[in-house]
């Protein structure tokens, strides 16, 4: 009756360390979840998880050992910008000339805004003022145009 | 009335005067427009300079440091006065294999006559590379080319390649693909001289 005890008890605790070892052991999912992330360095815009050369392999086969290792994805992605520098995020570096491509399209949402602001601050002063202005305009233009035009208007009514 | 005003041209410059008052904001915004176009356009001269910088195969090899698996780092600057092997591979590439032993015979044979080996790993995953050395008996120093740092300042095509640095710093000599035993003696002769 002991032995069927502990061989009752042996055969739990078997199976608690075979499931928490199948807990651990990362799938093709998790995997793809931060290979998809990431940018085969040696390829041009293809992510690691639909990659097939030897070195993306070898990636997926180290993304895994670092996941059964219980490392985030963040840290895992750390690892590998650290390794191979910031491409393999697929963006540019955040320093040197790499700086510009960041920069540059806030700079010109921000030029492109001030443009705008001024275009409609310009559009609707000259309304303002158009009626006023149109005034002066014809009061300085000789009689004989004035003359004309009212002529050309009677004649179009 | 009239205000001297008296021919067709005259009557369109006044129209036009009031028209269009002098207007900064907009000269302005040109010229900051125009900055921001020459701006991008420098840039991209500048980035394409860069790129058309050509091989580095000759003069003054770029300065390095690297982190050795082994835990320890090693500097060009460390290694003056020495000749050294700057040798690039990878443990995914099949011709790197081919060399390997060539290479660490070659160590053997010339570590006591001034010549240094150094083998940066490129592109790589880590327990690879070592699983790599290990598998080739490979006792020279190596480390990874964290951020493909050296690679970049050498300039390399990929791997394998291998630079032949003389004890005063500068590049005399550069080999692409797997070196055969001939090939690297000779260069190792010359550089031991």
């Amino acid at each position: 009756m002991r032995s069927k005890i502990m061989m009752l008890v042996g055969l739990m605790a078997l199976l608690a360390v075979l499931g928490q070892a199948a807990a651990q052991t990362p799938t093709a999912d998790d995997v793809n979840n931060v290979a998809k992330e990431l940018f085969c360095p040696l390829c041009t815009g293809i992510t690691v998880d639909v990659c097939e050369t030897q070195q993306c392999v070898q990636m997926r086969s180290l993304i895994a050992q670092k996941l059964a290792a219980g490392e985030t994805k963040e840290q895992i992605k750390a690892y590998f910008v650290q390794q191979y520098g910031q491409t393999v995020l697929g963006t540019p570096a955040r320093k040197g000339l790499g700086l510009t491509v960041w920069i540059l399209p806030f700079l010109a949402l921000l030029l492109g805004l001030v443009w705008v602001v001024y275009v409609l601050r310009n559009w609707s002063s000259k309304r303002r003022n158009g009626a006023a202005s149109d005034e002066e305009t014809l009061a300085e233009l000789p009689d004989k145009y004035l003359q004309q035009l009212e002529q050309e208007l009677r004649e179009s009514e | 009335m009239t205000q001297g005003v008296s021919s067709e041209e005259e009557v369109m410059e006044v129209l036009e005067e009031k028209s269009g008052q002098p207007d900064r904001g907009r000269l302005v915004i040109q010229v900051a427009g125009v900055v921001a176009v020459l701006a991008v356009l420098a840039l991209l001269a500048l980035g394409l300079r860069y790129r058309a910088a050509g091989r580095v195969d000759k003069g003054p090899a770029p300065a390095f440091t690297l982190q050795l698996f082994d835990g320890g780092q090693v500097s060009l600057d460390e290694l003056q006065g020495k000749a050294v092997v700057l040798n690039f591979w990878a443990s995914w590439c099949k011709p790197c294999a081919e060399e390997a032993a060539v290479l660490e015979a070659g160590w053997r044979q010339y570590k006591d006559k001034g010549i240094v080996f150094v083998g940066v790993d490129y592109i790589d995953t880590e327990p690879d590379a070592r699983a790599y050395l290990k598998r080739y008996g490979i006792s020279y120093p190596n480390g990874p080319d964290l951020g493909s740092k050296i690679s970049y300042a050498y300039r390399m095509q990929g791997v394998p390649e291998t630079f032949f640095i003389s004890p005063d710093g500068r590049i005399l000599d550069v080999y692409i693909g797997p070196l055969n035993r001939e090939a690297l003696l000779v260069r190792l002769d010359r550089l031991s001289q």
